[in-house]
């Protein structure tokens, strides 16, 4: 028990194919994260049984929880693969692919989703012109400081899996491109598409299909309060709904 | 990316954390005060009841203030329930138990509505043979379960939904006043209850 490490695995082979639990046994090593095991597995592709396997499919990318490429589902909670350490897990430690994303393979899902619903609420500073638009308006510190709160959203999905509205098969855009929405309406150039965003917020999918269960904020590695910038957007959207009855 | 502008799913829950609050938070406190009548004598809620049933416009009332509102909130309600994925068993915060026991007043309340309305309401009953049937009701065993039950219910679907009323019309937004209402609304939820469930075993006594 002390000197190995029990796993246990949902993989799949492939989009359409049934989901199984296989269970792995790994030498124990002090200060292991989550992905170490999953590099070990690659090495070494033996599960508990001692059968050679086909290596466990995941994504990882910066291994500084900063890029978000490997969340997972980690002893039922979504969260990333490089930031949780063994030493702090329960065992045997249970690993399950984000199943609010369509999978592709094992433990790697297709978060496009998400990207979908960023381009959907414009989450950018629009600048493209047809002559130099030269420097940008100044921001005060205050509002800088709100903005990099949610600047440092990495659409990583742990707010879209944890959130009971989120679903596969339903429209909800997700809490992260409401931070999203929120941080680039504080923008002082990225304001002005802030009705666009609105009315993005309005459509299919929009702000109201988030029910305040606030597990977002409680998901997200990067404590962004995105419960307050729904609450913010909710009353905005209800005011830019009911001055839309009237200017347009 | 354009999509093509399709507010209806906006517009009907909006129209549904309005309709919770106004008018069926209304109508909910109104006939708790007409029912609580009963409390201090039958002869009382008697008359409350004959001068109800005798107002004027009652069925224009009942129709724009309770039936209408009452079934977009319990239909839209039932959508919402059923498209939800709930998960308090995996992220059990408070915040996401007291989401999942919202929708599950909402079903308790929705059967209870049915029996309610059919047994009651649509009963064909005067007013002292109101007093029997509900009586009748209460002091069966299933009854007296389904009642409790909702009484409870009712009470902690409207305190936690003007919680969720005050954050989807955006009149709380930070952490902390969202908190401290969530804390008024437990308290609010406990006197609710209290007095609910005197007036349900007000008929039986």
């Amino acid at each position: 028990m002390e000197n190995v490490i029990q796993l246990k695995i949902k993989r799949q082979d492939s989009p359409e194919a049934k989901p199984y639990w296989e269970e792995f046994a790994i030498p124990y090593k002090e200060n292991l994260n989550i992905i170490s095991l999953l590099q070990y597995i690659q090495q070494n592709p033996v599960n508990a049984k001692g059968e050679t396997v086909t290596p466990v499919v995941y994504e990882s990318n910066c291994l500084e929880e900063v890029c978000g490429a490997c969340s997972m589902v980690i002893n039922g909670i979504a969260r990333q693969a490089c930031s949780a350490l063994v030493d702090q897990l329960q065992q045997p430690i249970t690993l399950e692919p984000l199943d609010k994303f369509k999978i592709v393979r094992d433990l790697m899902v297709d978060r496009t989703a998400l990207f979908e619903a960023l381009t959907r609420v414009k989450a950018w500073v629009e600048i493209d012109g047809t002559y130099d638009l030269g420097p940008g308006p100044k921001d005060f510190s205050l509002n800088q400081e709100i903005r990099y709160n949610f600047s440092r959203c990495m659409s990583c999905g742990c707010c879209a899996q944890s959130c009971p509205n989120y679903t596969l098969l339903g429209s909800f855009l997700g809490p992260h491109a409401v931070g999203q929405a929120y941080l680039f309406n504080l923008h002082p150039v990225g304001k002005n598409l802030a009705s666009d965003r609105y009315e993005a917020l309005m459509n299919k999918g929009g702000i109201m299909e988030c029910g305040n269960s606030q597990n977002c904020v409680r998901a997200c590695p990067k404590s962004i309060p995105l419960t307050s910038s729904l609450a913010e957007l909710k009353r905005k959207v209800t005011w830019h709904a009911v001055k839309s009855i009237f200017v347009k | 990316m354009s999509q093509e502008r399709n507010i209806s799913g906006f517009v009907l829950r909006k129209l549904h954390s309005l309709a919770g609050i106004i008018p069926l938070g209304l109508f909910l406190a109104f006939h708790l005060l007409a029912n609580g009548a009963v409390l201090l004598s039958p002869l009382h809620y008697l008359v409350v009841i004959q001068t109800m049933m005798n107002l004027p416009g009652l069925v224009f009332l009942e129709i724009f203030i309770i039936f209408l509102p009452l079934l977009l909130h319990a239909l839209m309600g039932m959508y919402i329930v059923v498209t939800g994925r709930n998960n308090p068993h995996k992220y059990g915060y408070f915040r996401n138990w007291m989401f999942f026991f919202q929708r599950l007043s909402g079903v308790i309340i929705f059967i209870f509505l049915i029996w309610h309305l059919f047994s009651i309401k649509f009963g064909g009953l005067d007013a002292p043979s109101m007093i029997y049937a509900l009586q009748g009701q209460i002091s069966s065993p299933f009854g007296m379960i389904l009642y409790i039950a909702t009484m409870l219910s009712v009470s902690f679907h409207f305190c936690n939904g003007l919680w969720g009323f005050a954050i989807n019309w955006g009149i709380l937004s930070g952490m902390r006043a969202q908190k401290y209402f969530g804390y008024i609304c437990i308290v609010l939820f406990v006197i609710l209850a209290f007095f609910w469930l005197s007036v349900m075993f007000g008929f039986v006594a």
